[in-house]
């Protein structure tokens, strides 16, 4: 696997009006990041600034360690992509959008597709207005991972879809990274597909990147901590991401982002009894990174 | 465009068919060919301006733009799929009158060079203009304007011929140089100076709208 990030964007800034998309982060060869964020928090627009399609204010992107301004070609002839909305030809037959793009790319894999293509019942011969949105995806899929790109911009990729596909999607997703690796930068709102096959995590809130990590250390450091006292406690609230006391009952509910058995020690301290310890789901732990600042 | 290129052909084929059996007199074929390479010269940029915006209202125009190819070359691919378009529509039209010409002597021949090259020379100005301000605008209703802006513009001096000081006044600085105008103008010479003009300023528009097509900050 090659030292050299598949993707490095340093202190990039878009604005548009009010609102301001600012990221710096690193996608190493081979690694899968997911960048999770609610609608309107800049995931398409950070996917557009990648494939040029809008220009930054400022800020640096390189690919394989080559700038993107300089040479946005040979850059995206690396680089495989899913735009938001599968934005194909409509008036153009299924097989013609993909002859049409087999000429922009080296490494186009026919039998790979045609065999994708075998897979998901796809008739080529059919115009794109005529595929239901189901098959548009998967003509998508096929167009972005066809050429056996190094790195794959992926807008989210399984929205709209019913369940049986979006676990085609992730299985041939898996597929694929198994078979040539490619580096994947995979945007959603929805956790379970990020979840599937990210390695790292990036959660994105109004155009602010707010935590990069990955997932075994998510769910490595964020615990919920229930137990019970009988007056509020007093903690370290940077040790906390939550505290919620239920004075009536004199239940405590905790959630750290830092989680050490020291923790539970500082707590005995503070007068929390019947401790008990849980893990948080990525989901869980999205809704909390989430949450707007109190 | 494959419809009016089906029905253009179409005419062209009626025309040569009455050209060759009812033996029609040559301005016939001459006015068809004409009326043909004119309209088809503005036409074909403008049915390929109306699928750029088609293609940018649904989206699709970004995955072009996603696709490796450099902005210049998206952008001159555009153009000439439009004087393409404009030729292969005046084609079948010149190739009756060329068909004719032959079939009825040669003295349509030279007429038939300058519509040519009147026809060849529209299609590149209109062609760079309206493909040019297709690309670099989004709204259908701006293009809309300035295409129509654009086609009204050459009736300006017509209009001010109307006015009877200016005509008066124009009559008197032309008239002593009106038959080396003439001449000029239907001489090759004239005619390759005026092809010549307008094919330097459809470069001209073309070098301006690709600086603006690879500098623009969005292509969404």
């Amino acid at each position: 696997m090659s030292e050299t990030p598949a993707l490095e964007i340093e202190q990039m800034e878009k604005r548009y009006g009010g609102f301001s998309l600012r990221v710096n982060v690193t996608v190493r060869s081979g690694e899968v990041l997911g960048v999770v964020g609610p609608n309107g928090s800049g995931k398409t627009t950070l996917i557009r600034c990648l494939l040029g399609l809008v220009k930054p204010e400022r800020g640096r992107i390189r690919f394989f360690g080559l700038d993107l301004e300089r040479h946005e070609v040979a850059i995206k002839r690396r680089v495989g992509f899913i735009l938001e909305g599968d934005p194909l030809f409509r008036r153009v037959r299924a097989g013609d959008v993909l002859r049409f793009c087999a000429g922009f790319y080296p490494h186009w894999d026919w039998d790979m597709i045609r065999s994708w293509m075998h897979q998901f019942q796809l008739d080529g011969s059919k115009e794109v207005a005529e595929l239901s949105k189901g098959m548009r995806a998967q003509l998508g899929l096929i167009l972005a991972f066809g050429s056996r790109p190094d790195l794959l911009l992926l807008d989210e990729p399984t929205a709209g879809l019913d369940p049986g596909t979006r676990r085609r999607f992730v299985e041939l997703a898996r597929g694929a990274l198994a078979d040539f690796g490619p580096a994947i930068l995979l945007t959603s709102h929805i956790m379970a597909d990020v979840e599937d096959l990210a390695d790292r995590i990036a959660f994105l809130r109004q155009g602010e990147l707010l935590l990069v990590e990955s997932k075994e250390r998510l769910c490595q450091n964020w615990r919920r901590i229930r137990g019970r006292c009988r007056a509020r406690p007093r903690l370290d609230s940077n040790e906390w991401v939550a505290i919620e006391y239920e004075a009536i009952c004199g239940e405590i509910h905790l959630v750290t982002s830092c989680w050490q058995e020291g923790l539970l020690d500082r707590l005995w301290e503070a007068g929390v009894t019947e401790v008990t310890v849980q893990r948080l789901s990525l989901e869980e732990i999205y809704s909390y990174v989430m949450r707007p600042p109190s | 465009m494959l419809v009016l290129i089906g029905v253009f052909s179409a005419f062209a084929g009626v025309m040569v068919t009455l050209t060759f059996t009812y033996e029609l007199p040559l301005w016939y074929p001459l006015l068809f060919s004409a009326v043909a390479s004119l309209g088809a010269g503005f036409i074909a940029p403008v049915v390929m301006a109306v699928v750029i915006q088609r293609e940018k209202a649904e989206g699709s125009f970004q995955l072009l733009c996603a696709l490796p190819i450099s902005k210049e070359r998206l952008f001159f691919g555009t153009v000439l799929a439009a004087v393409v378009g404009s030729l292969v529509l005046w084609l079948p039209g010149y190739a009756v009158a060329v068909l004719a010409s032959i079939s009825q002597g040669v003295g349509g021949i030279p007429l038939l060079i300058t519509l040519g090259m009147i026809a060849l020379s529209l299609s590149c100005v209109s062609a760079s203009f309206v493909v040019t301000i297709a690309l670099n605008t989004s709204s259908p209703t701006a293009l809309a304007y300035v295409i129509a802006l654009f086609f009204a513009l050459p009736q300006l001096p017509a209009m001010l011929l109307l006015s009877e000081r200016i005509e008066e006044k124009l009559h008197a600085l032309l008239e002593p140089h009106l038959w080396t105008i003439m001449n000029l103008v239907l001489s090759i010479r004239g005619q390759l100076l005026v092809a010549g003009g307008l094919l330097l300023f459809s470069l001209l528009i073309l070098f301006a709208g690709v600086q603006l097509f690879s500098s623009k900050r969005s292509y969404v």
